[in-house]
C-alpha cells in the first residue's frame, strides 16, 4: 500500500498543467500546486485540463502571486505528510512547529501588497476557490480596517460616502445603544 | 461617480461582490468595528445588517419602542438578543417594560436566544409576549423583581420550543407549578437556576434538575428536593448553604442515578461517595462544566 501510495504522488508531482491567464501568458505547475484551487481540481477530475486551462478573470500579475502561495503552501503541505510517518512524535512536533512558522512568515511577506493587489487577489482567491489565501487575504482587510473611524475607512480605501446626513445620523443613533 | 476612477482602473473594496463584503465583515472581532463599517457607506452598511444577528441593549435606550421597531427592521436576521440594564438610574430615561416587549415580540420573528437582566419593568403580563416568539429555543432572566411563578407558567405552556432555561435572582418566583408542566408537556432540557430562595422544591417529572450559586438553599431544602420521584441528575454548584447532612437527604431520591457536586465548600467528598450511581466530585477544575453538563443531561433524557 505504502509504496503505492508513494509512487501515485510521485505521478501526480511529475503531472504538469498548464494555467492561462486573462493575457494569455501561459503558466507551467505540477497537479500537487495546482490542486489547491478547488476549480482547477474539479476541471482536472473532469479531464478538461488538455491544451491547458483558460483563466479569463485572473491577469498574469495575479495569477503569478498565487501560483507562488500555492507553491509554498503545497510544499509545506507535502512535507507535513511526510514528516507524520518518519519521526517520532516529538521529533514530529518540532518540524510541525518549523513548518508553520515558516508558512506564517511566508504569508506575512506575501501580504505585503498595495491596496488594489490584495483585493485582486481576494477575487482571484475566490474565483479559483483557495480556503487558505481567501481567509488569508480577507483576515488582511479586516485586521486593516479594525480600531479605524469611518472617516478613515473612506479614506483608507477610496470609498465614496452616499449616506445622506439623515441616514447616517439614524444609525449612528441605533449603534449608540446597539453595542454588542 | 467613484473616485477610483480619477485614480486610473485599479480595483477598490467596493469592486468586490456581496459575499466578499461578507468574508471581510465577518472577521471583524468587536461591534464597534462593525458600528462603524456600517457608516462607511450605504452598500457596507446593508451587507453589515444583514450579517448581525445578536444584539445588547442596555441603559439608555429611550423611547424603547421605536428604536425596537427601527433595529428589526434594519437586522432582519436577528436572533440573539440581550436586555440588561444593570446600573440603570432613572436619568438613563424609560427601561424596557410590557408594551415594548409585546412590539419587539410582533416585528421580530427569528428570535432564539433572549436575555432579560435587570428589567425592573417587566411584569407577568410581559412574560406572557414572550409566546409571540416563535422560535425562541433559549431564555435567560436574571433579577427580574417583578416575575413570579404564574407569568413563567404562560412561558412554559406559550413557548413551545423552549429548550434551556435559565433563572437567576428572581425573588418572587416561588412555587414550581411551571416547572412541573415544562417537565410534563415541554421540550425543556436545560434548567439552571441561581440564587434560588429556598422553596417547595419538588416536581414531579422533572428528571434534570442544575442549582448555581443557590446559597439559600439548605439541608432542608435537600429534603424537599429528595421527594421529586423522576430526578436522575442533580448538579450542585456553589450551593455553600449545603453540608454534608443536606446530601445524606438527597441520597433519599429514589430514581437519583447522577450527583455533581462542584464547589461546594461544605460537602466534603466522602459525604457524596455511594450516594448515586454516578457521583462526580470537584473543588475547582477548569474544563468541568461542559464535563458536568455531558453528565447530568445524559443520553437518556428527556426520554421517559
Amino acid at each position: 500500500m505504502a509504496s503505492a501510495g508513494s509512487g501515485d504522488e510521485k505521478a501526480a508531482a511529475a503531472a504538469m498543467i498548464t494555467l492561462i491567464s486573462s493575457d494569455n501568458e501561459k503558466f507551467e505547475v505540477t497537479e500537487a500546486t495546482a490542486t489547491l484551487s478547488q476549480t482547477i481540481r474539479h476541471m482536472i477530475e473532469d479531464g478538461c485540463t488538455d491544451g491547458g486551462v483558460p483563466l479569463p478573470n485572473v491577469t498574469s500579475k495575479i495569477l503569478a502571486r498565487v501560483i507562488e502561495y500555492c507553491k509554498k503552501h503545497a510544499t509545506a503541505a507535502a512535507g507535513e505528510e511526510g514528516s507524520s510517518s518518519s519521526f517520532s512524535d516529538a521529533a514530529f512536533l518540532e518540524v510541525d512547529r518549523a513548518f508553520l512558522e515558516e508558512l506564517e512568515e511566508f504569508d506575512d511577506a506575501f501580504l505585503e501588497v498595495d491596496r488594489a493587489t490584495l483585493f485582486d487577489l481576494i477575487l482571484a482567491a475566490n474565483y479559483l476557490d483557495i480556503k487558505g489565501l481567501l481567509n488569508l487575504t480577507c483576515q488582511k482587510v479586516a485586521d486593516s480596517v479594525k480600531g479605524k473611524t469611518p472617516e478613515q475607512i473612506r479614506e483608507m480605501y477610496n470609498i465614496v460616502n452616499d449616506l445622506t446626513p439623515e441616514e447616517e445620523a439614524e444609525i449612528r443613533r441605533e449603534t449608540q445603544w446597539a453595542f454588542e | 461617480m467613484r473616485s477610483r476612477k480619477h485614480l486610473g482602473c485599479a480595483i477598490s473594496m467596493e469592486d468586490l461582490p456581496e459575499a466578499l463584503l461578507e468574508e471581510i465583515i465577518k472577521r471583524l472581532p468587536t461591534t464597534s468595528d462593525l458600528n462603524s463599517i456600517s457608516l462607511v457607506c450605504k452598500r457596507l452598511h446593508t451587507v453589515e445588517a444583514e450579517l448581525r444577528d445578536t444584539i445588547y441593549v442596555g441603559c439608555g435606550v429611550s423611547p424603547v419602542t421605536p428604536a425596537l421597531a427601527s433595529l428589526c427592521s434594519r437586522f432582519r436576521n436577528l436572533c440573539k438578543m440581550e436586555f440588561n440594564y444593570s446600573g440603570w438610574t432613572p436619568n438613563h430615561g424609560m427601561q424596557l417594560d410590557n408594551q415594548d416587549l409585546h412590539v419587539f415580540s410582533s416585528c421580530c420573528l427569528s428570535l432564539m436566544d433572549l436575555t432579560l437582566s435587570f428589567c425592573s419593568y417587566i411584569d407577568d403580563f410581559g412574560l406572557g409576549f414572550l409566546a409571540c416568539f416563535k422560535k425562541l429555543i433559549s431564555l435567560r432572566l436574571k433579577a427580574l423583581p417583578e416575575i413570579t411563578s404564574a407569568g413563567l407558567l404562560s412561558v412554559a405552556v406559550g413557548c413551545k420550543s423552549l429548550s434551556a432555561l435559565c433563572l437567576m435572582s428572581c425573588k418572587n418566583v416561588g412555587s414550581v407549578e411551571w416547572l412541573e408542566y415544562l417537565g410534563k408537556n415541554g421540550s425543556l432540557e436545560e434548567l439552571v437556576v441561581e440564587n434560588w430562595d429556598e422553596g417547595p422544591l419538588t416536581c414531579t417529572v422533572l428528571e434534570s434538575l442544575k442549582l448555581v450559586r443557590c446559597i439559600a438553599i439548605t439541608n432542608a431544602g435537600m429534603r424537599h428536593l429528595a421527594r421529586s420521584p423522576s430526578l436522575i441528575n442533580l448538579t450542585l454548584e456553589l450551593c455553600d448553604g449545603l453540608t454534608d447532612r443536606g446530601v445524606a437527604e438527597v441520597v433519599r431520591a429514589r430514581k437519583l442515578e447522577s450527583l455533581t457536586i462542584e464547589k461546594c465548600s461544605r460537602i466534603s467528598l466522602e459525604a457524596v461517595q455511594g450516594a448515586a450511581k454516578t457521583v462526580h466530585y470537584t473543588d475547582d477544575c477548569p474544563g468541568y462544566k461542559e464535563w458536568a453538563n455531558c453528565c447530568v443531561y445524559g443520553p437518556d433524557y428527556p426520554a421517559l
